[in-house]
């Protein structure tokens, strides 16, 4: 599982395994059903302490992102449409943290911001 | 799971000098602690109180469940040390070390101690006499960890290392952590390394405890804030907030750390100040160092 | 430099220790020989005007040594010439007092010759070509003591030979010193002084890591052929854990680290034996008086032995930490201590009974065996003392190696000699009911007091004292 695990950004590194896995079920590169490592195969290939994994994981399965089939696998939950929808702008949101406040910084209006936003979303045509 | 080490007011004084006052601890099972704190502030004291080779003045510690002063054999078996220095019988071979060592240990894995021998490159033949600081804190690393130690005190365990030999130490700390299931309390300057593996930090400052909580509690405690004025008005020099810890700027753009506080409090934050905070930031275990020393001076 | 860092540099208190221990030793080696050779005459000031330059020079070259020999003596140009001047100074006045009093007693001898041996008696632990080894500069001293020790005892004939080549010896003398003096403090040398590590005789700040080692009680890096390690403590028995300090320290278990000591004793014995086959009977005399404990003080020499091997180290010194707890810890100190004294008193004291018991037969005189009851006299008396002096040891923490320890061993040496001197004098007490009650009351009493002693250190103490060398152990 492509996860990449950033220990000086300050982020705790159990947040960033449970933002980065909602991403990943968000855009699809997980579906639902598909199961996941167990703690102790994350915990090795991402050199983390396996408390940290497991608290990842039961963050993910108390908000309803995973589930537990048959007490032992941890599995994509299948989420209802708006569900889905609600979780993808909540993760946009977050992730827009960081621009929004450089643009803050910068002074630059909300106009001017939407602009280019709207301008990076689409790219130019050849 | 019985806790791994308590203590319970523990004082230590060396004749005029108090090196540990008062420490009241418990150190929970089956972490990764990170044991930071300037150089004096009794780390060392304490690793070197949890087992066994000092006493306390006043207070009690506990090692895995007995007094320090009174570990024998059953726990001292479980129980591995890698020191600072100077634990070595200076005539031996590593061979030689290694192997009376694992005499007394009747869990003493070879195939372990064979492992580590090669990932760190350490050659079993020389001398302990001729190694250099890093070979001594390899064959240190590994006496204190092959007989499955239930806790694992390390004491500056990688200061001499190359960056090499620092990322295989610390992989194998989690490989450790996953195979014994046991608790490790590593005391370490290089937050950078140590970051990486830890899941509970303790730091002491003067001999007594500033923080004993988990990394990840601490990492969302504290944050990094830009803060500029509402148009119009200058920042304060200084904040009067106490969760307000340290500044940097001027009066158009100052960088805060603060304590975070609750959403109310940053709304009244903003409007008696007239500021905005336009970017908060999280902060890694060395911006966070500083913080936790100065809260606990502050709560004097 | 002023007065007030040269007087830092010659560490006044640790040096008015050594300079007394020096003193003490030096008069019961004395005694000694005296005893031994039967001269009882003895010029005694002169004797203490040729002795006082050696021992002070002592003093005076660990001040001046030990700052040369630093790195920093290659950096500081004038660190040298500073140096030279103040020794020049100090031992020319140490020259001119020592003179006077040499002449004052005895006004025939020419001045000057006596003051160039007192020079070079001063001069003659500086040059570097006894620094090589550390250990040997100060068994150097002891030799160069001893030598003197036996000369004082023919002040006769140093005296004759004295006046009858005034020049000659003056000449060589005063060349002698001049020889040693450049040999230090030229240039050449000081920078290649700077380059070699110094193991001063007084413990000095500027001492090596190993010196400092030692006194830590560290383990020996003389250890040249360790037998494998074949004991598993694991196992808990206390047998196993009997093994581990002698391993540690001499890489022999228990049995082991004492066949060097049997060895000796057999080829001493043996060696004694033969050699006195083919004698008159001069050496036989000496021989007997030598190793027959029944009336003087001679056994000196087995007293000198058996003390100085009374360094027992603590089991498993400091930041080590085994899988044994405090109080076994301190059964296995008792025990070791025990076995070393029982068997180091019982193979030197067999040697010279049966030495002694072989010379008596050959001249029909009294047979030792009185002398063996003696010695278990002395036994007992050992086991005391030597109790005494690892309780102090511990119950203080004096480190070994250090002026403390070297002073509580030569206090042990002269409560032996006045033990001697009280059995010699007290025979029929010595053999009476009472007096062998007494014995078994002494060792009974020290027995169970250095037990509690030990176990009291070992429940109390701690292992790892605050900053003792830096490159060592840390708190």
């Amino acid at each position: 599982m492509l996860l990449v695990i950033n220990h000086h950004c300050g982020v705790p590194a159990y947040r960033q395994i449970v933002d980065q896995i909602r991403l990943l079920v968000a855009s699809g590169s997980l579906k639902p059903g598909d199961e996941l490592p167990s703690t102790r195969a994350l915990s090795e290939e991402l050199s983390l302490n396996p408390m940290t994994i497991s608290k990842a994981y039961s963050l993910l399965e108390h908000d309803g992102v995973l589930e537990r089939r048959r007490g032992q696998t941890l599995t994509v939950k299948a989420r209802h449409a708006d569900d889905t929808q609600a979780s993808k702008i909540e993760q946009l949101r977050r992730s827009l943290a960081g621009p929004v406040g450089i643009a803050r910084q910068l002074g630059i209006s909300p106009t001017e911001a939407t602009r280019l936003f709207r301008e990076m979303l689409n790219p130019p045509k050849p | 799971m019985t806790s791994p080490l308590v203590t319970y007011q523990l004082n230590k004084t060396f004749g005029a000098h108090q090196a540990l006052g008062a420490l009241t601890l418990e150190i929970p099972f089956g972490r990764v602690v990170g044991l930071i704190g300037r150089n004096g502030s009794g780390k060392t004291t304490l690793l070197n109180l949890a087992c066994g080779l000092l006493l306390p003045t006043l207070g009690t510690c506990s090692t895995l469940g007995r007094p320090s002063g009174e570990l024998a054999a059953p726990e001292l078996s479980v129980l591995g040390i890698v020191a600072q220095a100077g634990q070595f019988i200076n005539w031996m071979t590593v061979a030689q070390q290694l192997q009376f060592h694992a005499s007394f240990y009747k869990n003493w894995d070879q195939p372990r101690e064979q492992r580590l021998l090669d990932e760190l490159d350490l050659n079993p033949a020389r001398k302990i006499d001729e190694l250099s600081p890093g070979d001594l804190q390899k064959l240190g690393i590994i006496l204190g960890v092959c007989h499955h130690p239930k806790l694992l005190l390390l004491d500056e365990p990688m200061s001499a290392l190359d960056p090499i030999a620092r990322q295989s130490l610390l992989k194998f700390l989690l490989d450790l952590v996953r195979e014994d299931e046991g608790t490790i309390i590593i005391s370490s300057h290089l937050l950078s390394d140590v970051e990486k593996i830890i899941d509970w930090v303790v730091c002491l400052d003067r001999g007594e405890l500033a923080v004993s909580a988990p990394y990840d509690e601490l990492q969302e405690r504290y944050a990094e804030w830009i803060v500029t004025p509402a148009s119009g008005s200058e920042l304060p020099r200084k904040f009067a907030e106490p969760w307000v810890l340290a500044r940097e700027g001027d009066s158009r753009r100052a960088r805060l750390q603060v304590r975070l506080p609750s959403s109310e409090t940053i709304a009244q934050f903003s409007a008696q100040h007239s500021a905005n905070v336009i970017d908060s930031r999280p902060l890694n275990l060395e911006q966070l160092f500083p913080l936790l020393i100065n809260e606990r001076s502050l709560a004097q | 430099m002023n007065w007030r860092v040269y007087l830092t540099l010659l560490r006044p208190w640790h040096s008015a220790q050594m300079v007394g221990l020096l003193f003490m030793l030096f008069f019961g080696l004395r005694m000694v020989v005296i005893n031994l050779l039967g001269n009882t005459e003895g010029n005694a000031l002169a004797g203490w005007g040729f002795v006082m330059p050696v021992i002070f020079g002592f003093v005076l070259t660990d001040a001046v040594r030990a700052p040369m020999h630093h790195p920093f003596g290659m950096f500081l140009p004038d660190l040298r010439r500073h140096l030279a001047r103040w020794h020049l100074g100090t031992m020319g006045t140490l020259t001119l007092l020592c003179t006077g009093m040499i002449w004052k007693y005895d006004s025939a001898l020419p001045p000057l010759t006596v003051a160039g041996i007192v020079a070079v008696l001063n001069l003659i632990l500086l040059p570097g070509i006894w620094q090589v080894i550390g250990r040997v500069s100060q068994l150097f001293v002891l030799l160069v003591l001893g030598i003197l020790t036996i000369a004082m005892v023919f002040p006769e004939e140093l005296r004759l030979s004295i006046l009858a080549h005034p020049w000659s010896i003056g000449l060589g003398a005063w060349a002698l010193a001049w020889f040693f003096f450049h040999g230090v403090f030229s240039r050449r040398s000081g920078k290649r002084n700077a380059q070699i590590p110094y193991l001063p005789f007084i413990s000095s700040s500027i001492s090596t890591r190993k010196k400092a080692e030692k006194s830590e009680g560290r383990t020996s890096s003389k250890v040249k052929h360790p037998s494998p390690w074949t004991t598993t403590p694991s196992d808990g028995s206390l047998r196993a854990w009997l093994d581990v300090p002698h391993y540690v320290h001499t890489g022999k278990n228990l049995i082991g680290s004492f066949m060097p000591l049997l060895r000796l004793c057999v080829l001493g014995g043996l060696s004694a034996i033969l050699f006195a086959q083919n004698d008159s009977g001069e050496i036989d005399r000496v021989l007997y008086r030598f190793v027959w404990f029944y009336q003087k003080p001679d056994n000196l020499i087995f007293w000198i032995v058996i003390l100085n091997s009374i360094r027992t180290t603590g089991f498993l010194q400091p930041s080590c930490v085994y899988p044994i707890s405090r109080a076994q810890q301190a059964k296995v100190h008792y025990l070791n201590f025990v076995i070393g004294m029982i068997v180091k008193i019982t193979a030197i004291g067999t040697t010279f009974v049966l030495v002694a018991w072989f010379v008596a037969n050959r001249h029909d005189w009294p047979r030792p065996m009185l002398g063996v009851v003696n010695l278990f006299q002395m036994l007992a008396w050992l086991f005391a003392v030597g109790s005494l002096l690892q309780g102090i040891s511990l119950r203080y923490k004096i480190r070994q190696n250090t002026n403390a320890q070297s002073i509580l061993l030569v206090l042990a040496f002269i409560c032996a000699v006045i033990f001697s001197v009280f059995v010699a004098t007290h025979l029929t007490f010595i053999f009476s009911l009472t007096g062998v009650a007494c014995l078994v009351v002494l060792i009974a009493t020290s027995q169970y007091v250095y037990y509690a002693v030990v176990r009291r250190y070992f429940r109390k103490m701690d292992f790892i004292m605050l900053n003792p060398s830096r490159s060592g152990s840390a708190p």
